[in-house]
């Protein structure tokens, strides 16, 4: 104990070592976000016949710490859209507070909020563009998905930079690498997406969940599957990845299930 | 005292680091506000055509991110469609700021109609573009763009620019990824660059073959051929070829198969 | 009209119960005190010509600038405060440069008269982010004179911001004799010198002083040689032509 009352409770420097001042950065420029803290991982959207499945699974990592294990991804618009956002999860929840207050000042118009998921998309890459631009982007790489306004399935990606682009089925992060190949194969580019089922698009999904979780240290077993047609949105939250088999692992100390 | 953390302890006493003054280093940004889309862009122009062409493959890396993002636009359209236009605009290199680029073209091109009651002409809207691209000199849009059109003569109009706005009229010009590949087939082919005339002088004295505007037809299948040799060598380059043929008649578009892998 | 006068030509974006905006009727008529100023178009190209209401023998005619240019295709003739129109000119020519500059061709005679009447409505109490306006309307009317490719093309534009195209027009305080004057003589197939003649003839039944060579002024616009103000060897056969023509 000191003489000083200001510095009573503090960590002492002669145990903890002296306090990083560049935490409290008061001088040289203003600085914005430069990478995400808090993120989410891949994002898988396909179009079917009369519809879009989005998924996602329900992990927001801290690094590679798998901190929060039931968050969710998918974000529902209006009546027929949904985002499904990858990368930061703070930035996430500011461009969901941003949709719901245009949903809400939408609701209060005549008609209701008529915006569609591609006005949706315009809209979120226009953002993204634009935060980009400030040097402040918004840390994530989202799918749209819903109808246009000719009531076609709609599926379209946009980036913290801006980047947008549409294609039968879309992945972000690293489903981009190990879900895309997987959905190409099964519905192929020249393969309408009037031939595609709601129950082979939503099979093939869970199949690249699954691949992506032997395979992406950051993704879990639980997901939420997102499925928009003209009836509605039937969003699940709570779904867990079945099926899954590790026998290859069996003997492999400290792998899957084996705790030791 | 033991240090608990591993800190050489004592000598320096008790202290406390809020009342330093906090002179940080300057951090660099780890933000980089661009990416390359990958793609190439082709235009040709005869003397009363022009063609605009662009592959419409876009990549993050070596990943496809689709087949099917076209990079020719139609500038100033009554509607969605791009029905009623005369300039087309292609833009290759970070796709959003192409698409950034290509709005504020088209909104001005269409207040310009408003304003002054006429059709913007190509070398009007090619000096409005290059000042667009300028006023961004130091956080540019990071694209090659070509403008094409017809001018006031009926003549296939090409203009083609830096990401500054420099910008020159040619005959024709290839952009982005397999702008190398296909630059000098168009040099020997439209330009007819290292062909002589046979017999027209001694040893290899020879005169040049004089460059004229070539026919349609000659044009469609010398940009065919441009992006099914530049698909062959690049990896960035494929999918489908889209295809903008302006002639005093409008602007026709077409699209053609080009190798996936 | 000073019958209704009321508090109403206080404000002077307020209407009346009747309609009207009174400061801008009152800006026309500072107008109508103004000095004659005509403007003629033909096929060949369009004359202005001005009174310069030279007022002392001491005064340096060649200081009265009452025609000038806008941009080499475009001059116009005033008539009213001639420091008002100095900030619309300045205003038109900016206009132009930057025309020029953005679209690498010649803003429109068209444009640039709308340019002028958009400057013109900016009077008034200015918003929160808006640069600040003149507190009163313009107090001067405009004939604007240029040549683009629809020909050459006469415009009279007003401190109300509205602007007619114009066959033969004239403005200030001889300007209902002149323009009667000009609907009796103007017909299509005028030629340059004879629209020289017509402002000048015109002018000179207006005018209270003689007319000479040394106050009034006249210009002129051509596909060839664009817009030129008359030197004083111009203005003395010019008028001379006019004395010869009588």
């Amino acid at each position: 104990m000191d003489h000083f009352p200001g510095t009573w409770g503090r960590p002492r420097n002669d145990v903890y070592g002296a306090y990083d001042p560049t935490y409290l950065q008061t001088t040289g420029p203003k600085t914005h976000t430069s990478s995400p803290a808090v993120t989410g991982t891949s994002v898988i959207g396909v179009k079917f016949n009369g519809g879009v499945v989005l998924a996602t699974d329900n992990l927001a990592s801290y690094g590679s710490l798998a901190r929060f294990t039931d968050v969710k991804r998918l974000r529902v618009f209006g009546d027929n859209a949904v985002v499904g956002f990858g990368g930061d999860v703070s930035d996430m929840q500011y461009i969901d507070r941003l949709l719901e207050s245009i949903d809400i000042r939408e609701n209060y118009s005549t008609h209701g909020n008529m915006l569609n998921a591609k006005n949706l998309h315009t809209y979120l890459a226009k953002v993204f563009y634009k935060r980009r631009s400030e040097f402040n982007p918004l840390w994530n790489h989202v799918l749209v998905a819903g109808f246009d306004v000719d009531g076609k399935p709609f599926l379209s990606s946009a980036d913290l930079l801006g980047t947008t682009f549409s294609a039968p089925h879309l992945a972000t992060g690293f489903g981009a690498h190990l879900a895309v190949p997987i959905l190409r194969r099964r519905f192929p580019e020249e393969m309408p997406i009037e031939e595609i089922t709601r129950e082979e698009a939503v099979s093939a999904l869970k199949d690249c969940l699954k691949v992506l979780f032997y395979r992406d240290a950051r993704s879990i077993d639980k997901y939420s599957i997102a499925v928009i047609t003209k009836e509605g949105i039937d969003l699940k939250e709570d779904e867990q990845i079945e099926g899954q088999s590790w026998a290859f692992a069996e003997r492999i100390r400290g792998y899957g299930r084996q705790t030791n | 005292m033991t240090s608990l953390l591993g800190h050489p302890a004592g000598g320096e006493g008790i202290g406390y680091s809020f009342s330093q003054p906090t002179a940080a280093p300057v951090k660099q940004h780890g933000f980089y506000p661009y990416t390359d889309n990958g793609g190439s862009t082709l235009g040709i122009t005869g003397s009363d055509f022009a063609i605009l062409a662009g592959d419409t493959r876009s990549t993050s890396g070596y990943n496809i991110n689709s087949r099917m993002v076209p990079k020719v636009f139609k500038i100033g359209g009554d509607d969605e469609t791009g029905e009623g236009a005369h300039i087309v605009l292609s833009v290759v290199g970070f796709a959003a700021d192409g698409n950034a680029l290509k709005e504020r073209l088209d909104a001005v091109v269409k207040m310009y109609k408003y304003q002054h009651g006429k059709p913007m002409s190509v070398s009007a809207c090619a000096q409005r573009l290059s000042t667009i691209l300028y006023q961004k000199r130091f956080f540019p849009y990071y694209v090659t763009a070509i403008l094409s059109g017809l001018d006031e003569e009926g003549k296939g109009a090409l203009y083609s620019y830096d990401p500054v706005g420099s910008y020159e009229r040619e005959q024709c010009r290839a952009a982005g990824a397999a702008a190398s590949l296909i630059m000098p087939f168009l040099d020997n082919q439209v330009n007819f660059k290292n062909q002589y005339i046979p017999g027209s002088g001694e040893g290899h004295a020879l005169e040049q073959k004089k460059a004229e505007p070539l026919p349609q037809a000659t044009v469609e299948q010398l940009v065919r051929d441009a992006f099914t040799s530049a698909v062959e060598r690049h990896i960035e380059v494929g999918d489908h070829l889209q295809m903008m043929i302006i002639t005093r008649d409008g602007i026709q578009e077409v699209f053609h198969p080009l190798k996936k892998d | 009209m000073f019958i209704a006068r009321s508090e109403y030509d206080r404000g002077i974006n307020t209407f009346s119960p009747e309609g009207r905006l009174f400061q801008v009727e009152y800006s026309l008529e500072a107008i109508k005190l103004g000095s004659t100023a005509i403007g003629v178009a033909t096929s060949e190209g369009v004359i202005l010509g001005v009174e310069k209401r030279v007022t002392s023998t001491l005064l340096e005619a060649s200081s009265v600038e009452k025609i000038v240019e806008i941009d080499q295709h475009i001059g116009c003739a005033m008539s009213g405060l001639q420091a008002d129109a100095r900030n619309l000119v300045e205003h038109a020519r900016v206009e132009c440069q930057n025309h020029a500059f953005n679209y690498a061709e010649p803003l429109r005679v068209e444009s640039t008269t709308q340019a002028i009447c958009d400057l013109a409505l900016r009077f008034g109490e200015s918003g929160d982010d808006e640069e600040s306006v003149m507190s009163r309307p313009f107090g001067v009317a405009l004939l604007i004179a240029g040549y683009d490719e629809d020909g050459p093309q006469l415009y009279h534009a007003e401190p109300s911001g509205t602007f007619y195209r114009y066959d033969a027009k004239a403005i200030g305080s001889g300007s209902e004799g002149a323009q009667a004057e000009l609907q009796n003589e103007y017909h299509r197939s005028l030629t340059l010198s004879e629209a020289e003649t017509l402002v000048l003839k015109t002018l000179k039944q207006v005018m209270e002083e003689k007319l000479d060579s040394k106050n009034v002024q006249l210009a002129s616009v051509t596909k060839e040689k664009g817009f030129r103000i008359y030197d004083d060897e111009e203005m003395g056969r010019a008028v001379a032509q006019l004395g010869g023509n009588q």
